[in-house]
C-alpha cells in the first residue's frame, strides 16, 4: 500500500466518524424554510411586547370587568369571608351521576396528587414524602373549626378559590362551574353525601361527552 | 472488610435503639405521629423551615410543656389575654391565627413527644442520601457528554498508530530488500505519482464514488426534508424544569399546569402562581437544589425569608418549543376535550423527558395521517351528536367513523 492510498482512507474514515459522531444538534430549531409565517409578525399569546410596560402581550383584564356568563363570588379571602360563603352560596347545579362522574374527573386532574384518591389526605406527593398531608376529607379536622366531613358547599367552594394554610388559590385553574362538580364530588367522599340522580338533565347530557373517553 | 461491616452492624443497631427508645412511650398513649399528620402538617413541619407556621424543630426546648398545651388548644385566647410570649409568637409570624384544637392533654402531649423525637431523629437520614444521588447524576451527565469526543480521540490515535506501523513495515521490507539485492523500486514523485496511483486503483476510487455518491444522496434528501421541522428541538430554556420529576416521579397531572388544554386554543404556560400551589412549601429541588425554584420566587416577587409577595415581578422568558406556522389553525380543546386524544399521542412520552423536545414532526402529512386513520369516538360524546346520528345513517352503522369523514381533511378546517 503506498502513500496516497492510506492517507485517502484514513482522511474517509475520519469524516464518517465525524458524521456519525456528533448527531442532530438539538440546541438548535434547524433550517427554516420562508420563516414569515412561522414567525408571526402580529404579537402572539406568550410573545414579548413593547408596547407595555410589563413587556407581556398576554395582560390582566381591566380591574373590575368580568367575563360574560361569569358567577362573581364575592366574598373575601378571610374566615368572615369564609363563613358567610358558607351560609350564603349552594351548589347551583343539579346532583346527577353525570356531574359527579365529571366532578371525579376534574378531582383526578386537579385534587389527587395531595388529597389522594378517596380523600384521605395520602396522594402521590404526600406518599413519596414531597409534601405535607392535607386533612381527611371524612376523618380530619378543618384548621377552621368542625370536623372535615360537615364541610358546606360555600366553604369548600371557597377554599378552592382562596386556598388554605399549604393549599394555594385554583381559582386561576379551575373554573366555577368545575369548581361546583368538584365541590359535589368531595361532598362523595366525605361520607355523608345524597345519592345522585341517575337520570340524565340537559347538563348532565352535555356534561357527559367526554367524561368515558377522558378517563383514564 | 471485618471491622467495617462491624461498624455498620453498630450503626444499624444504634438506629433500631434509636426507634425502639421513641416508639416505646407512644405505644401506650395516643399516637403522635397520627394526631402530628391529621392535625398539624396543613401549617408546619417538625423540621426548621417556616410553611404557615413556624417550623417545630426542638420547639419543646423553647417553650415549657404547660405554656404549648396551654397555646395548642387555644392560642387566640392566650394572645387576647396578652401573654407576653404568646403574643410575640403571633406577631412574628405575620399575625396568622393558629386555630384552637380540641384535643386531650395526653393527646398534646403526644404530639410534643413526637415532635422531640422528630427533632433529634432528624438529621442523620435524608442527608445521606440526598448527598449521595446528585454527585453520580453528575458523573453520568458528563460521561455521556464527553463520548464523541473519546470516539475522536481513539480514532485519531488508531489512524497514528496505523501510520507509524505502515512506515516500520516498509523501512523493515526495504532493508530485507537491499540484503536480498532486490532493485530499490523508482519512486514517481509529483503528477506522475498520482497519475499511476488513479491507473492502478481505479476499482477502489469506483467504489469511493459509489458510496460517497450514495451517502451524499441520503445525507442530501434528509436534510432538504427536514428544513423548517423542529422535531427533537430540546433548547435549554430559562428555568431547568424537568418534566420526568413532575409527571413521572410526582405524577402530578398535566392539565394541572396546562389547564387551557381543555378549555382553550392553547393548552398554556403555567404563570408562576400555579407554581406556587406547591412551591410555596417546596423550596429545594433534588437535582438543582434551591437555585432553579430560586427563579419561580424571583419572577413571581416573593420573599422567602418573609414568606410575603413583594410586588415585584419579572416574565419568565420561556423558549417556544412547538411552533405552528400562523397559516395553520390548532386548537387543543377541540383535540383533548372532545377528540379526547391523550396528551402524549403528540407530545410523546413528556413524563420521562429531563428536558422537554418535540416528539411529533408537526408536519401537515403528520396530520392529517392521524385524521385519516383515527376514529372518532362518538360514545356519549355530545359535541356531535346531530352530525354523528347523520354520518351513521350515510356512511352505515358499521363504517369506521374516522376525522376524514366528518370532514377533517378539507383545507379550510386548519387554513382559513
Amino acid at each position: 500500500m503506498n502513500k496516497p492510498a492510506v492517507f485517502l482512507s484514513a482522511l474517509a474514515g475520519a469524516v464518517v466518524v465525524l458524521m456519525t459522531s456528533c448527531g442532530k444538534d438539538t440546541k438548535d430549531p434547524g433550517l427554516e424554510f420562508m420563516p414569515d409565517m412561522y414567525r408571526s409578525p402580529s404579537y402572539e399569546v406568550y410573545s414579548s411586547n413593547p408596547n407595555f410596560p410589563d413587556s407581556l402581550t398576554m395582560q390582566a383584564p381591566v380591574k373590575g370587568t368580568i367575563p360574560r356568563n361569569y358567577t362573581y363570588f364575592n366574598y373575601p379571602s378571610t374566615i368572615e369571608g369564609y363563613e358567610a360563603a358558607s351560609r350564603d352560596v349552594k351548589n347551583p347545579l343539579p346532583l346527577t351521576e353525570a356531574n359527579v362522574a365529571e366532578g371525579q374527573r376534574l378531582y383526578g386532574i386537579y385534587c389527587v396528587h395531595c388529597h389522594g384518591d378517596n380523600g384521605q389526605g395520602d396522594g402521590n406527593l404526600v406518599a413519596i414524602g414531597k409534601f405535607p398531608p392535607p386533612p381527611s376529607y371524612s376523618a380530619g379536622n378543618s384548621s377552621r373549626g368542625g370536623a372535615m366531613k360537615d364541610l358546606s358547599d360555600g366553604k369548600i367552594y371557597h377554599t378552592i378559590v382562596y386556598g388554605i394554610n399549604l393549599m394555594g388559590p385554583h381559582a386561576t385553574l379551575i373554573n366555577p362551574e368545575e369548581r361546583w362538580k368538584i365541590v359535589m364530588y368531595v361532598h362523595q367522599l366525605q361520607g355523608n353525601a345524597a345519592t345522585p340522580a341517575a337520570g340524565d338533565s340537559a347538563v348532565a347530557a352535555k356534561d357527559s361527552s367526554t367524561t368515558t373517553a377522558m378517563a383514564k | 472488610m471485618l471491622h467495617y461491616a462491624y461498624r455498620h452492624l453498630t450503626s444499624k443497631l444504634l438506629v433500631l435503639f434509636l426507634i425502639v427508645i421513641f416508639q416505646t412511650p407512644l405505644v401506650a398513649q395516643p399516637d403522635g405521629a397520627a394526631l402530628f399528620k391529621a392535625n398539624c402538617t396543613a401549617c408546619h413541619v417538625t423540621g426548621e423551615d417556616v410553611v404557615v407556621g413556624p417550623g417545630l424543630k426542638n420547639v419543646h426546648l423553647k417553650y415549657k410543656e404547660d405554656w404549648l398545651i396551654k397555646w395548642i388548644k387555644n392560642s387566640q385566647a392566650m394572645v387576647k389575654a396578652g401573654d407576653a410570649q404568646a403574643v410575640k409568637v403571633y406577631e412574628q409570624f405575620n399575625k396568622v391565627a393558629m386555630p384552637a384544637f380540641s384535643l386531650s392533654d395526653d393527646e398534646v402531649k403526644a404530639v410534643i413527644a413526637y415532635i422531640k423525637a422528630e427533632s433529634e431523629a432528624a438529621p442523620a437520614a435524608p442527608a445521606a442520601g440526598a448527598a449521595g444521588a446528585p454527585a453520580a447524576d453528575a458523573g453520568a451527565a458528563a460521561g455521556s457528554d464527553n463520548f464523541p469526543l473519546i470516539l475522536l480521540l481513539v480514532t485519531i490515535l488508531l489512524i497514528a498508530l496505523f501510520l507509524i506501523l505502515n512506515r516500520v513495515q516498509k523501512g523493515l521490507q526495504r532493508i530485507v530488500d537491499q540484503r536480498n539485492g532486490v532493485p530499490e523500486p523508482v519512486i514517481l514523485r509529483g503528477k506522475a505519482g498520482v497519475k499511476h496511483w488513479i491507473r492502478e486503483h481505479k476499482k477502489l476510487i469506483a467504489l469511493l464514488l459509489i458510496v460517497g455518491f450514495v451517502w451524499g444522496s441520503v445525507e442530501g434528501w434528509n436534510a432538504l426534508a427536514g428544513i423548517g421541522i423542529q422535531q427533537g428541538y430540546a433548547p435549554d430554556q430559562p428555568i431547568k424544569f424537568s418534566h420526568q420529576l413532575h409527571v413521572g416521579q410526582n405524577k402530578i397531572d398535566c392539565r394541572y399546569c396546562h389547564s387551557g388544554a381543555e378549555k382553550s386554543k392553547n393548552a398554556g404556560i403555567p404563570s408562576p402562581n400555579v407554581c406556587m400551589n406547591c412551591h410555596k412549601y417546596v423550596k429545594k429541588g433534588p437535582q438543582y437544589g434551591t437555585t432553579e425554584i430560586a427563579k419561580i420566587y424571583e419572577a413571581i416577587g416573593w420573599d422567602v425569608d418573609k414568606q410575603a409577595y413583594t410586588g415585584k415581578t419579572k416574565p419568565i422568558e420561556w423558549v417556544r418549543i412547538h411552533n405552528l406556522p400562523d397559516l395553520a389553525y390548532f386548537n387543543h380543546a377541540q383535540h383533548v376535550k372532545v377528540g379526547g386524544v391523550e396528551c402524549q399521542t403528540c407530545h410523546g412520552p413528556v413524563e420521562t423527558m429531563e428536558t422537554m423536545s418535540q416528539f411529533s414532526p408537526l408536519t401537515m402529512g403528520w396530520c392529517i395521517q392521524c385524521h385519516r386513520d383515527s376514529q372518532v369516538k362518538t360514545e356519549n360524546n355530545g359535541y356531535y351528536t346531530e352530525l354523528h346520528e347523520k354520518m351513521k345513517k350515510q356512511y352505515g352503522p358499521d363504517v369506521k367513523l374516522t376525522v376524514e369523514k366528518l370532514g377533517g381533511t378539507e383545507c379550510a378546517r386548519c387554513h382559513y
